[in-house]
């Protein structure tokens, strides 16, 4: 990663690169230093709340969806591959369709997040709750367990680890669909900010602004691995 | 000497079991019919796959039957509707595999049947710490399965299926992980559990020196498809040793049972 940067700071200065095409790395920290506060900081706060809000209910609906579709071998062939077909699909390119519907508003930035990260975490909690040992459901059913008491008490617990790689994978997309909103949509938000700082060719402020959302996304990572943590203690 | 035939504690009636799968119908059990007394030791022997687990999981109503009556103590199963709460506490089941659940901490393991089956006496709690303490597992009730050894895991599984104090234990390869030395051990001290407490035992093996050592009966079964062949009752009483094994009759009654399992056709084990 040092080396990588070095390089960069070294051949953008030895080959005079004009800095509207590709600044040096310490035109971008200075950028970075200077227009965090003043510029960044309140663009990538009205994308932050979209952001979190739209997370925060992908994931509950994501886990509930995935529950859904668990409980028949039928819905799990139906559903599959239409949360892949979502996934594929570019969020950014339904927000035309959807805009006529909802108009320009930060709901619709919100939904995209939704549309965006819910696919991954579907996908991976159904996995999860398609492959508990059969063993272990048998148990519950020689004590006479209600199907319902062996989903909550043992399918959801033993599928954790892989509802939380979908949550950590969701982390990521959400950051994605929070950014194609913003670009999409217009209206503020870092994605916009971006977007007109390349119009400008303002390049340093493109990368402080990527910079930014990248770091974002790191710490949203990591409070979902922190939490993780401390759930699924007995690892 | 004369015995009086004694109503039988669990009987399986022509029962018949098919698992149908996407391309093909496989037949678990083929008529079977096989009758325990209450307080037994029955073993259950055979080549892998000829349906001895099966039988367990039939009695445990974890599975249903595609034809034929399961009844235990009078009460006959319904083939479309699982058994009431109640009547299955009366069982216990022991896996394979330890089968522990790695969120649970030992002591959580544990009580869980009690848990399920809403038992919540200070008595059952307190036999529960018996328990723990019988199998040398009290310094650990506190640890994750993660962090215990094998031979506590298996122990922990069969504790875990006679907290609730069930009157018929089912225990499907029970040691089959463990080696040598420590599944004799083992075998030794599910006798005197059995001695003491006097619990109607059906144990799946397909070790034919483990079956003699702890069974009063022996079934035989075969494979494709499964079925009973033959009914060997073990004639060493109820005082048994690891000095059995020694024994002109243990290796008699060993050569009988491998004759009666007979070869085993490879090709056909999955």
């Amino acid at each position: 990663m040092i080396i990588i940067l070095l390089l960069w700071e070294i051949s953008t200065i030895a080959f005079h690169v004009d800095s509207k095409v590709l600044p040096s790395f310490t035109d971008i920290l200075s950028a970075f230093q200077n227009k965090f506060i003043p510029i960044i900081l309140p663009d990538l706060l009205i994308t932050m709340k979209n952001l979190v809000l739209g997370y925060v209910i992908a994931v509950p609906l994501g886990i509930l969806i995935a529950a859904i579709c668990a409980q028949s071998q039928t819905l799990v062939k139906i559903a599959t591959p239409l949360i892949i077909m979502t996934l594929v699909t570019p969020v950014i390119i339904i927000v035309p369709i959807l805009i006529p519907f909802i108009g320009f508003d930060a709901k619709i930035k919100v939904l995209v997040v939704i549309l965006q990260t819910a696919p991954i975490i579907i996908l991976n909690s159904l996995v999860g709750f398609t492959n508990v040992k059969q063993e272990k459901l048998d148990l519950m059913k020689s004590y006479g367990a209600s199907r319902f008491e062996i989903f909550r008490k043992i399918t959801f617990m033993d599928a954790l680890p892989r509802v939380f790689a979908g949550l950590e994978l969701g982390c990521i997309l959400s950051t994605i669909g929070a950014v194609s909103g913003d670009i999409a949509v217009g209206d503020g938000g870092i994605g916009t900010r971006i977007q007109m700082a390349a119009s400008t060719l303002a390049t340093d402020t493109v990368f402080a602004s990527i910079l930014s959302t990248c770091l974002l996304a790191i710490i949203l990572f990591q409070v979902v691995v922190w939490i993780e943590r401390n759930v699924i203690a007995w690892k | 000497m004369e015995m009086t035939k004694t109503k039988p504690f669990i009987t399986l009636e022509h029962v018949n079991k098919e698992f149908v799968t996407k391309n093909k119908t496989t037949r678990a059990l083929s008529d079977v019919s096989l009758e325990v007394s209450k307080g037994e030791f029955l073993v259950i022997v055979g080549a892998s796959g000829c349906g001895k687990s099966t039988i367990i999981r039939l009695i445990d109503d974890i599975i249903k039957p595609t034809s034929g009556t399961i009844q235990v103590d009078g009460f006959e199963y319904d083939n479309t509707k699982p058994i009431s709460k109640d009547f299955i506490s009366r069982m216990g089941f022991v896996f394979q595999i330890p089968n522990l659940y790695p969120w649970l901490t030992v002591r959580e393991n544990l009580l869980l049947p009690l848990k399920l089956l809403n038992i919540n006496t200070k008595e059952h709690v307190e036999y529960a710490e018996y328990l723990l303490d019988m199998v040398h597992l009290q310094n650990y009730a506190g640890a994750y399965p993660n962090e215990i050894s094998g031979g506590m895991a298996q122990r922990l599984g069969v504790i875990r299926a006679m907290v609730h104090k069930p009157e018929i234990l089912m225990m499907d390869e029970p040691y089959g992980a463990l080696d040598e030395l420590t599944r004799e051990q083992m075998d030794i001290e599910l006798l005197d559990l059995w001695k003491q407490l006097g619990t109607t035992i059906i144990f799946i093996t397909h070790d034919v020196e483990e079956a003699v050592l702890v069974g009063s009966r022996i079934y035989v079964m075969k494979s494709d498809p499964g079925r009973i062949v033959a009914d060997v009752p073990i004639e060493f009483g109820t005082n048994r040793t690891i000095n059995n094994k020694f024994t002109h009759q243990f290796s008699v009654y060993c050569d009988q049972i491998t004759e009666l399992i007979g070869e085993i056709d490879l090709s056909k084990i999955k």
